[in-house]
This record gives structure tokens, C-alpha cells and sequence, in this order.
């Protein structure tokens, strides 16, 4: 079986573990103060969807293991295919920009390809008026770095700002796994049919252990009124994954959710063992539908289930693998 | 249901009884920064445990009136005064006091704020036999697992001691929690205290004993949507783990339903008020106001249920159903059926109150 390699390193005490634990091992934000500093490299075997293998490598932060993964002969660097290089915003010191520029160095040689993930962090540590201008302060001078140009050239960068207390951790990591999903197109083809089908105001699908974003119906939209579902969809994210990580505590797994809001009905399911989805209908719509059409009628609840169960065969078809 | 804050002085009217509002109260005291502050924003107005950091000292009392199941006042007594001081005049206070929630840091040296909790009890008890004190060992988070149950039974036999002291071992209404706002106990200790305040407590607990038998459940609860405390469960042993995943559970319900449900009309209009509206249309709920309806199935069988009975007020149950194969719809049918049959139990109980 096949992995790509995902870097994930920075400074020592900038966050990485934290992450890591809090989106892979269902840490919450508050159990990352029990963590220790990472010796040498930790990795993690992920398997994301039916057939996107990671192997994602936590990259002990402190300079003297910094200075060996870029020694001659050492092979930490190679093949990766992609590095999350995580900056504390209030730690960062001239020292720590030189080596980054000396791993992106090492890494342009034996990794050219390399996609990069700059993760600004500890944004909580930030005054919130004042975030959106530290963090683009922040990148601009990152961008000077000299050997990031390489990589900058080839549109291999990009850059989010992220701290384990608000839901922007998680969607700078939809943002990292969206970017190693190869082929969405056919899979939102198939939300867009799905979302006709039972006359859905959105369709989200969500990986089943991180809870990550992998895709929304309607994909796109109006600029602000996307940023809205943005941030919809990530605060669902971490509601949910709360929910999950309680459940877990009476050795129980989560299956589904129904819940009639206001004036909304809202589903919540199982689509194959790697994604969930949750369907969003305003209120009464399908059963009008329904009955245009058929003269029996059938409960919103059970045609939406059936529905999912339909679905579930072609989504569980869908190749992640990125091979044509 | 409401929440007000409004500052109050400690000025008691003598006789005792105030027939306009009278609610329950609940006193917070504790050195300072023992957490009193930090515990009543996070449970009542959704403060995120971290963002506690920011709270300042509290100079002066403070009140918060819950008003739900039961009227209640919660009463911060900043740590800054002493309130034992035989100069201060507290004879009132403590006669009118359902209960003195005592918090302590249980990360900081906690030897004073025991000596302390002493001269409370001794004197709260020579105005009021009957007190209860709740001790919280509160921050339990910064603990390691192991030093947790020492830390509280180091702070319990010292307290027994000094009140042994003191001539006070009779003195049998006084328990001790260990509490954090990063996790849930603080909800389910103050579930536990304010739920014994309720005068109708023991008809409630009735009527879910019922509701409990006729519907196969495991654990049932009646909580609060904005605060999640429950204010009633079954006779059966409650697990926090269970009363946790139904939190939980609100919280998502609540969550999903403000970030995806449309507007509400979010009137102010009290317990007495939906009670009233209810009656008059028998049950049902206006079209446009719909209450909130949750069902969320977990492997091996688990199945939990909410449902809004009243305006804020949720009805939670926890079921196992071992039962193979079980028609989902028609356990859903009985739920809904019975869910119906409590809100009209839970309505005459308040009628009578009115
Ligand atoms: N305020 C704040 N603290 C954070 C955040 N993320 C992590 N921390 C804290 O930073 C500390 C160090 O985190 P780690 O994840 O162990 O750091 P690391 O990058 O893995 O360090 P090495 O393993 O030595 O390279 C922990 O105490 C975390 O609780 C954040 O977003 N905000
Ligand atoms: N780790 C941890 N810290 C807490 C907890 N509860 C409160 N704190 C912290 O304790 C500090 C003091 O909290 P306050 O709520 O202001 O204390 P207080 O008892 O109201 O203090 P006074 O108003 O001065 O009497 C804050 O920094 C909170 O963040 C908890 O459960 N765990
Ligand atoms: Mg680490
Ligand atoms: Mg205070």
C-alpha cells in the first residue's frame, strides 16, 4: 500500500503534537497540556477515505533535531508530499525563521514537489481585533524567506492561521486534507444529484474519524454567503466531534442523528465507513415534493434514510487514490 | 425561562417571606479566585471554560436569578470580604439560604480556605440547623487522575476535624465534589444541589419513574436547554458518564438548531407563560414555534431521545435496547406518545403551584 508523506514540523513548544492529538486521537483542546516534547519523529499511520493513506510525521521541534533531519544523508525529507510548517505567533525568534530556511533548502532538493502548509498558531494568544492583521503581517514576512520562493513559484503555497481553542484548527485541516483529495468533481456531482433528490438546503460530508470537511453542497456560492457556510460547516465540525468523543466514553459509536429545529429537519449518517453526511431540509419540503409525484405518502424521516441507503453504493465506489 | 443578573445588596426584608418572588437561594462563597465567578458564567451564560481567564475579582455580591423549574437565586459573595466577621450582620442571609455552595481551589494551598469554610459553617449552622453546605474541590482538572480522590479526602478529614473542634461533629449537611469547568461535573454538581430545592421534587421524580417503566429507558432527565442542568432524573443510579453524552447531546441540539434551524422568536416569555399557552391549545405546539426534537442512535442498541416538553425545558432519555432487530419507528411512536403524556403530568404539577 502506497503513503504520502506528510510533514509536520516547527519550532519546539510552537504546537505540533497539540494538533495532532486534537485531530487524529480525539484530545481536546485542554489535554494538550499534559503533553511532552517530542523526541526525535513520531509517526502516525492514517487511512482518510477508502483509499488516501497518510503517513504523517511529528517532527520533534527542538533545533538539535531540526539541524539533524537537514544533515547530509539523513532521508526525514524525503519524498514528502507535503509539509505543515507550524509557527507559534508569539514564540518565533530570527533563529527559528533561519532554519526553517534551512529545511526548505534541504527539502527543495529532495522534495521539489513538496506542497507547503504554513500554520500561523496560538491565534487565541492574539487580541481579536487585532488577528486578521497580525497573521497577514506574519505571512508577509514569512514570504521573504528566500528559499520559500522556489516553492511560492510553483503555487505550492498556502497559509492559514489556527489555534486549538476555536473551531480554525479545524478548518485549516479540512483546508490540508482537502488539498490531498485529488478528485472531488465526481463526488460533487454526486451531492448535487443527491441534493435534488430530497430537496436539501446543504449537504455536508465530513470524514468519519477526524470529522474533517471533505465536501459541501452547494459548493460554491456568493462570496459572504460562502464564508457563512465556512464557518457553518466547521462549527459543525467540532459540535459533532464533541458529541462523538462523549459517546465514546460509554464505549458506544456514533450511527445518526435526526433532530426537527425550528424550521428545519436535519440528518445525520453513516454514507460509507470513511464519510458522514449531514442533510439539511427546510422544513416540510420534501413531503410536498413527495406527494407531487406520489400518492403515498411517505415520512420525510424514512425517504431521507432511504435515500442515504441508495447513496451509499456510489459514494462507496469513489477512488481517492488520485490514480486515473 | 430567564436569566438575569442584577446586583443586590444583602438587605433581607425581616420577615423572612417574599410572597412577589419567592425564590430559592444559593449562596457562592469561597476565597478568592476559588472559581465562583468562572463557575456561574460558564453554566448560565455559555462562557468557554479558557475564556475564564479574563473574569475580574467580583467587588461587590452578585445575584443571578434563575427562573425555570424552580425560581432561584444564585448569590456570589466575592472572596474579598469576609462575611464571617462577627462586625457584619449575616443572621439573615444564612436563616434564608437553601444552600452555601463553598468553593475551593484545589489547585492553590487549600488549608486556609478550610479554616475558613470552618467559621462559615459554625456560623451559618447557629442560624440555620437545617443549612446544607455543598463544598466544591473545585479546578480538579489541573490534578493528575491519582492525586484527585486524596486531594478531596485530605480536605474532607481536616474539615471534620476542625468541626469536631469545634463541637460541630453533629452537623451531618455538608458534602463534598470534585468539580472543573473544562469538563462536565460542574453540571452534574449542581444538578445535584439544585435539584434538592425543588419542592415538587419528589412528584417529578414519580412521574419520570413512570415515564422510565412504561418506555424501557435506562436513565431519563428533565434539564434546562441553556444551561444543561437537570433539575429532576429517575430514582435509578445515575452514571455521569450517561448524564454526560445527554449533555452532550443539548449542546449539539442546540448548537445545530442555532446555526442551521432559522430564527427563533426569542421572546422572553417565562415557564408560567408557555405553561398557560399549552393548556389552552391542549399539547400541541403552534405551527410556527416548533420545539425542538432530537434522536440520535449509537451502536449496540443506544438510542437517545430529547424532546422540548416545555419552552427550554427538555425531556432526555437514555435507552438500551437489546431487543434485536426492534422496530425503530414504533419504539419512536411509544416515545413520542409517552413524551406527551409527561408534559400533561408535568403541567398539572405546575398548575397547582400557579
Ligand atoms: N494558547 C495556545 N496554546 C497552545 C496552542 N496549541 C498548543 N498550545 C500549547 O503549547 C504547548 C506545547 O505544545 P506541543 O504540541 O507539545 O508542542 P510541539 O510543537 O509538539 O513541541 P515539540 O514536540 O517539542 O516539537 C502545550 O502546552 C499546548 O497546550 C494554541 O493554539 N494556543
Ligand atoms: N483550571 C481551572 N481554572 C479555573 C476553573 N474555574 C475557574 N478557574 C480560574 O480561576 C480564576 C479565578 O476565577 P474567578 O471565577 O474570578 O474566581 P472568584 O471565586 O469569582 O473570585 P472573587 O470574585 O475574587 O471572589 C480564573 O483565572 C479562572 O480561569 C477550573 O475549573 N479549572
Ligand atoms: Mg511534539
Ligand atoms: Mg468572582
Amino acid at each position: 500500500m502506497s503513503y504520502k508523506n506528510i510533514l509536520l514540523m516547527g519550532k519546539s513548544g510552537s504546537g505540533k503534537s497539540s494538533m495532532r492529538n486534537m485531530i487524529f486521537s480525539n484530545y481536546s483542546a485542554i489535554d494538550t497540556r499534559r503533553l511532552g516534547a517530542t523526541i526525535d519523529v513520531e509517526r502516525t499511520q492514517i487511512r482518510l477515505l477508502n483509499n488516501l493513506n497518510l503517513s504523517l510525521m511529528d517532527c520533534g521541534g527542538q533545533d538539535s533535531y531540526m539541524l539533524n533531519y537537514i544533515k547530509a544523508g539523513s532521508t526525514k525529507l524525503n519524498n514528502a508530499e507535503l509539509l505543515i510548517y507550524v509557527f507559534d505567533i508569539e514564540g518565533t525568534q530570527p533563529k527559528d525563521f533561519e532554519i526553517f530556511n534551512l529545511i526548505l533548502n534541504t527539502l527543495k532538493n529532495l522534495s521539489p514537489r513538496c506542497k507547503i502548509f504554513l500554520l500561523v498558531h496560538k491565534m487565541d494568544l492574539v487580541n481579536e481585533e487585532e488577528r486578521e492583521k497580525v497573521f497577514l503581517d506574519f505571512y508577509v514576512g514569512v514570504k521573504s524567506s528566500s528559499n520559500l520562493k522556489f516553492f511560492l513559484d510553483q503555487n505550492n503555497v498556502q497559509c492559514a492561521q489556527t489555534s486549538i481553542w476555536d473551531e480554525s484548527l479545524y478548518k485549516a485541516w479540512s483546508q490540508i486534507v482537502g488539498s490531498l483529495i485529488p478528485e472531488t468533481q465526481a463526488l460533487q456531482k454526486h451531492l448535487k444529484n443527491l441534493g435534488n433528490i430530497v430537496s436539501a438546503e446543504f449537504i455536508m460530508i465530513f470524514e468519519t474519524s477526524t470529522f474533517l470537511k471533505i465536501a459541501t453542497h452547494p459548493n460554491s456560492l456568493p462570496k459572504d454567503e460562502q464564508a457563512d457556510l465556512d464557518s457553518i460547516t466547521q462549527r459543525v465540525s467540532g459540535i459533532i466531534k464533541n458529541y462523538k468523543k462523549s459517546v465514546e466514553k460509554i464505549s458506544a459509536r456514533f450511527r445518526s442523528l435526526t433532530l426537527y429545529a425550528n424550521s428545519k429537519s436535519i440528518y445525520l449518517d453513516n454514507l460509507t465507513d470513511n464519510m458522514v453526511i449531514m442533510i439539511v431540509i427546510p422544513d416540510s419540503k420534501i413531503e410536498k415534493d413527495i406527494n407531487k409525484s406520489t400518492t403515498v405518502k411517505i415520512s420525510e424521516e424514512k425517504y431521507v434514510q432511504d435515500v442515504i441507503k441508495r447513496a451509499r453504493k456510489t459514494f462507496e465506489k469513489l477512488d481517492f487514490s488520485g490514480k486515473k | 425561562m430567564s436569566y438575569s443578573d442584577e446586583d443586590e445588596s444583602l438587605q433581607y426584608n425581616s420577615s423572612g417571606s417574599n410572597h412577589n418572588n419567592d425564590a430559592a437561594t444559593v449562596i457562592l462563597m469561597g476565597r478568592r479566585r476559588s472559581g465562583k465567578s468562572s463557575i456561574l458564567e460558564a453554566v448560565f451564560h455559555k462562557m468557554k471554560p479558557w475564556e475564564s481567564v479574563y473574569i475580574e475579582s467580583t467587588a461587590k455580591p452578585e445575584v443571578l436569578n434563575v427562573a425555570s423549574l424552580i425560581n432561584i437565586n444564585l448569590m456570589e459573595l466575592p472572596g474579598q470580604i469576609d462575611y464571617v466577621d462577627p462586625e457584619y450582620d449575616n443572621s439573615q442571609m444564612f436563616r434564608q439560604t437553601g444552600a452555601i455552595i463553598y468553593v475551593i481551589d484545589a489547585q492553590d494551598e487549600y488549608y486556609g480556605a478550610v479554616r475558613n469554610l470552618i467559621r462559615v459553617v459554625e456560623k451559618a449552622y447557629m442560624e440555620n440547623p437545617n443549612i446544607r453546605v455543598e463544598v466544591l474541590v473545585h479546578k480538579i482538572d489541573g490534578l493528575s487522575e491519582e492525586f484527585r480522590d486524596d486531594t478531596v479526602r485530605d480536605i474532607k478529614d481536616r474539615t471534620s476535624e476542625m468541626l469536631y473542634d469545634g463541637g460541630l461533629e453533629s452537623f451531618a449537611g455538608i458534602d463534598f465534589y470534585q468539580t472543573s469547568i473544562y469538563d462536565q461535573s460542574i453540571y452534574e454538581v449542581l444538578s445535584k444541589i439544585i435539584s434538592r430545592l425543588i419542592p415538587e421534587l419528589p412528584s417529578l421524580e414519580h412521574l419520570l419513574d413512570n415515564f422510565v417503566q412504561h418506555s424501557a429507558i435506562e436513565k431519563a432527565f428533565i434539564c434546562d436547554l441553556k444551561s444543561k442542568l437537570y433539575f429532576v432524573t429517575d430514582s435509578s443510579p445515575l452514571d455521569s458518564k450517561i448524564y454526560e453524552v445527554c449533555a452532550e447531546l443539548i449542546d449539539l441540539s442546540i448548537d445545530l438548531d442555532s446555526l442551521l434551524g432559522g430564527n427563533h422568536d426569542d421572546d422572553s416569555s417565562s415557564l408560567e407563560g408557555s405553561i398557560t399557552e399549552g393548556a389552552i391549545t391542549d399539547g400541541e405546539s403552534t405551527p410556527k414555534q416548533k420545539r425542538l426534537r432530537c434522536v440520535s442512535k449509537l451502536s449496540s442498541g443506544i438510542k437517545l431521545y430529547l424532546h422540548e416538553v416545555l419552552k427550554d425545558l427538555c425531556l432526555i432519555a437514555f435507552i438500551r435496547d437489546d431487543g434485536i432487530g426492534a422496530d425503530d419507528s414504533a419504539t419512536l411512536a411509544v416515545l413520542d406518545y409517552n413524551a406527551a403524556i409527561f408534559r400533561k403530568g408535568l403541567e398539572r404539577i405546575f398548575h397547582d403551584r400557579l
